[in-house]
């Protein structure tokens, strides 16, 4: 019943909403929770929310040249449970995703099993309310769970990394169901991450990063900036790296925070800080089974888990109370690595 | 309990379009004797091993006229085009290897 290519906007079969449900479980198009059932109706208001017509293409993955057009973000959207004003967010997402930089089709088929994650500033945070708070890695918000999800959609059914298919994650993660966070720029008066790829602080944006599971990072003692950045840091040295070299994403909890601002350091003070306390000698590294990418087996001195203080991304988010910062290693391999990428939302 | 129109609810494909699905393998070569053959590294790890096995087997067991080498330049983005078309200017067939 169901055309190999094209389809949908003139459906020729109606089932109930149950049926549909399960529909699309037997059909294997979902993530192994239920989807909303689209609908013409759906389907036209998440196209007009993005001002886009359904053959526009969002981009082409490279690798096997598969187009992915605004029906078809729109689809997974509605069924990922988003509601229309996410559109921009998940399409700007899908813009920095197909850029070379950040190797889609590797980060979404590796063994090593990435999570695509977005992470979105600017006022349309407040706008979609996007969840930088309280659990913010967690469930409970409907933007960050269903945008997340909608990628991840996206992913398996536009662009085929269907799990056991294209996707051979040995393990997976939790966030390849969803993953989209947001900064809480009220935190601090830092530049925010959009800034650090050259998009200026009055533009909405949304920054793509492939990257493995959190780690989250436990200090209820430290009381100074050095203290409680030396802890990340050994934190992240003590990370089982497959190839050191990537960039590394710092969440900043409030109460960690607070000890940085009270010492009056600028988010350059503090990668720069990160850069350099993870730096150890080359026999530290060669010591160790897990860094695989040869070009890091070789060399004297030392040698750190990130090439320069600008592949740390720091993300000051998360709930006031708790000493539980995070941090999230990127998709590299002993060949490559997936660089973050950044669009601004509303470029076509 | 959403609601069930009278009509039901239609069902739409959110799966892609996959032109690559679509293409074709290219003729298979009838012989590689006299052929130019390209053994094309992709750069993962022991490619090169696998590439030099098969080099070593192909002008064992068979007399190519040649065997030429190529390299893409990293393992997880496509080959540029230039180097496809070069390979394909250049050699009656060719065999990519992908190590690890």
């Amino acid at each position: 019943m169901w055309k190999k290519n094209g389809l949908s906007s003139n459906p020729q079969r109606t089932l109930d909403y149950f049926e549909a449900v399960e529909f699309y479980f037997e059909q294997g198009l979902t993530d192994g929770l239920p989807v909303v059932p689209p609908t013409p109706d759906h389907l036209a208001q998440f196209l007009d929310a993005a001002n886009l017509k359904p053959d526009d293409v969002m981009g082409v993955v490279s690798v096997g040249a598969i187009p992915i057009t605004a029906e078809k973000v729109a689809l997974n959207a509605i069924m990922a449970g988003c509601l229309p004003e996410y559109m921009p967010v998940i399409v700007t997402g899908i813009q920095a995703m197909v850029d070379d930089e950040f190797s889609l089709n590797a980060t979404a088929a590796s063994t090593s099993g990435a999570s695509h994650m977005l992470v979105v500033g600017g006022e349309v945070v407040d706008d979609l309310g996007i969840n930088c708070g309280l659990n913010m890695l967690g469930p409970g918000t409907r933007a960050n769970a269903t945008i997340g999800r909608a990628i991840r959609l996206i992913l398996m059914n536009v662009c085929g990394a269907l799990p056991d298919v294209l996707d051979k994650s040995t393990l997976g993660n939790p966030g390849k169901f969803t993953a989209c966070i947001a900064e809480d720029e009220s935190l601090t008066s830092w530049p925010p991450l959009r800034t650090d790829y050259g998009i200026p602080e009055s533009r909405d944006a949304v920054t793509a990063f492939a990257c493995y599971a959190p780690v989250q990072v436990s200090d209820h003692r430290s009381n100074s900036a050095e203290e409680v950045l030396t802890r990340i840091a050994d934190a992240i040295v003590a990370y089982p790296y497959y190839a050191r070299g990537c960039e590394i994403m710092v969440i900043l909890v409030p109460e960690h925070l607070n000890h940085v601002l009270c010492a009056g350091w600028s988010k350059k003070d503090v990668q720069q800080f990160l850069h350099q306390s993870t730096q150890r000698s080359m026999d530290y590294w060669r010591s160790r089974p897990d860094s695989g990418k040869n070009e890091f087996r070789e060399g004297v001195g030392l040698s750190g888990v990130a090439t320069t203080p600008d592949d740390f991304l720091i993300v000051p988010a998360g709930g006031s109370a708790g000493g539980f910062s995070a941090f999230l290693v990127s998709w590299g391999s002993e060949v490559d690595y997936s660089r973050s990428v950044t669009r601004p939302i509303g470029l076509p | 309990m959403p609601n069930k129109s009278s009509t039901g609810i239609p069902v739409m494909d959110p799966r892609g379009e996959t032109p690559a699905a679509s293409r074709s393998m290219a003729p298979r070569p009838s012989g590689l004797d006299g052929k130019i053959i390209a053994l094309v590294d992709n750069t993962k790890i022991n490619a090169g091993n696998l590439l030099d096995r098969l080099s070593s087997l192909l002008t064992a067991e068979v007399e190519p006229a040649r065997i030429v080498r190529y390299s893409k330049t990293d393992a997880t983005r496509p080959a540029p085009p230039s180097l496809i078309a070069q390979i394909a200017d250049e050699c009656d067939g060719a065999v990519l290897a992908i190590g690890d």
